[in-house]
């Protein structure tokens, strides 16, 4: 009988260990699940505006005359650097945008091929859109919009 | 064996202590981690609602926004004319849900129409849905193209051309088109109301109002004001009546000018009369 002694509490001891060990897992990973849907906002967030970016930048390069100052988006023997984007109204910069954060490139993959890249961060979101335009021929002016990923 | 019975009632005391605090706290882990996965459920669901509201042109849009970046850290660079659309926020658990997008309502330009050699055939030519802008608007101002067409104070213009359209220019071109620095080329000259203020080319026809006649000329470039004759805004001819009242030497310039205003709007040649 003097072997049983505690047997009981120790069991219980155990026992709640072990529960608490799985309840803390758990408790974890619906906290995690639930922080990634949270932040999923400002990933969603992030990649609405790179990719509106690169469709913008995208219609403007395709839309751009051979006179217009649009041509300045257009690389001729490197890879163009875009940075310091800011969203204006009247001369002033919108507050929706102040938390966007974006950069990109707009590089001659070869002489049909553009690729536009934008990576954009919102608050704690980031995402990365490249829109890819073509030429029909190397010999045409115009840079036709293509598939945006 | 007092004692033994003692420490085992006191050992279930504890025991039963133990695991009724387990039990609670089991419970509220139960609650904690189910509310945790319904607030998640709940907040991507509401988060899928918004993103699709804010593609969807239902959705509050402003326009006249400019995104501004810099080229290669050193050359500016603005696009202008965006529309900015944002949801009403909406929140769950706290967590505010609201999206923004800016797009770019500017059509895709087909370059193979928009071809231009100023000549007012060509100009009438060219005339078409895909190049038509309809009103002259300031706030789109850099926005338009070489080829364009505009409607303003009901009569119609095609920018000629668009180099150093945002700087030289100011502030004649966002005044209105028109002006004599502007680059746009009036079309239609059937109003007899308008001062001769558009940069003419050789061939356009311009009527004048002098108050008991409308009077047509030509603009060549031998003489910018070339007088054809007394023009009727009832038939949209030139008066051949009287011998006196029109130029029968400029006359063929008014026939072959009629006759290139094919897409010319109806009610705009009865705007004359």
């Amino acid at each position: 009988m003097k072997n049983n002694r505690g047997s009981t509490i120790t069991a219980v001891i155990v026992i709640t260990l072990v529960v608490m060990i799985l309840s803390g897992t758990m408790l974890s990973m619906a906290y995690s699940y639930y922080m990634h849907s949270y932040k999923e906002i400002y990933t969603r967030q992030a990649s609405l505006c790179a990719s509106s970016a690169c469709e913008i930048i995208g219609k403007t390069i395709h839309n751009a005359d051979s006179q217009t100052d649009y041509q300045q988006f257009i690389p001729k023997d490197h890879t163009k650097t875009l940075s310091n984007f800011t969203l204006t109204k009247d001369g002033k910069n919108a507050d929706i945008y102040k938390d966007v954060q974006m950069n990109g490139t707009v590089e001659i993959v070869d002489a049909k091929t553009l690729k536009i890249t934008i990576n954009a961060t919102y608050k704690t979101g980031q995402a990365t859109s490249t829109l890819t335009m073509l030429k029909d021929k190397e010999t045409d002016s115009q840079w036709q919009m293509g598939k945006l990923k | 064996m007092k004692n033994e019975k003692g420490f085992t009632l006191i050992e279930s005391l504890v025991a039963f202590a133990i695991a009724t605090m387990v039990f609670a706290a089991l419970s509220t882990v139960i609650t904690t981690t189910y509310r945790y996965y319904t607030a998640s459920n709940k907040i991507k669901a509401l988060s899928d609602t918004q993103y699709q509201a804010v593609l969807n042109p239902k959705a509050t849009s402003t326009d006249h926004y400019t995104l501004k970046c810099t080229i290669d850290d050193k050359e500016e660079a603005s696009i202008n004319n965006l529309s900015l659309t944002t949801n009403t926020s909406k929140s769950y658990d706290d967590v505010i849900v609201a999206y923004f997008n800016l797009t770019n309502d500017i059509p895709l330009a087909d370059k193979t129409t928009q071809q231009l050699t100023n000549t007012v055939y060509d100009r009438l030519q060219f005339k078409n849905s895909t190049n038509d802008k309809g009103e002259w608007s300031l706030s789109k101002a850099s926005s338009y193209r070489k080829g364009d067409f505009v409607t303003y104070e009901d009569r119609q213009y095609v920018l000629v051309t668009d180099n150093n359209l945002k700087t030289n220019w100011e502030p004649y071109t966002y005044k209105a088109p028109g002006t004599y620095q502007s680059g746009w080329q009036l079309l239609d000259m059937y109003n007899p109301s308008a001062p001769l203020f558009t940069t003419y080319l050789n061939g356009d026809i311009f009527l004048q109002n002098n108050g008991d006649e409308i009077q047509a000329f030509v603009y060549l470039d031998s003489n910018p004001f070339t007088w054809i004759g007394a023009y009727d805004p009832k038939t949209h001819e030139i008066k051949k009546d009287n011998p006196y009242a029109y130029d029968k030497n400029a006359i063929h310039y008014f026939d072959e000018w009629k006759d290139n205003q094919m897409y010319l709007n109806e009610s705009w040649k009865n705007q004359g009369a």
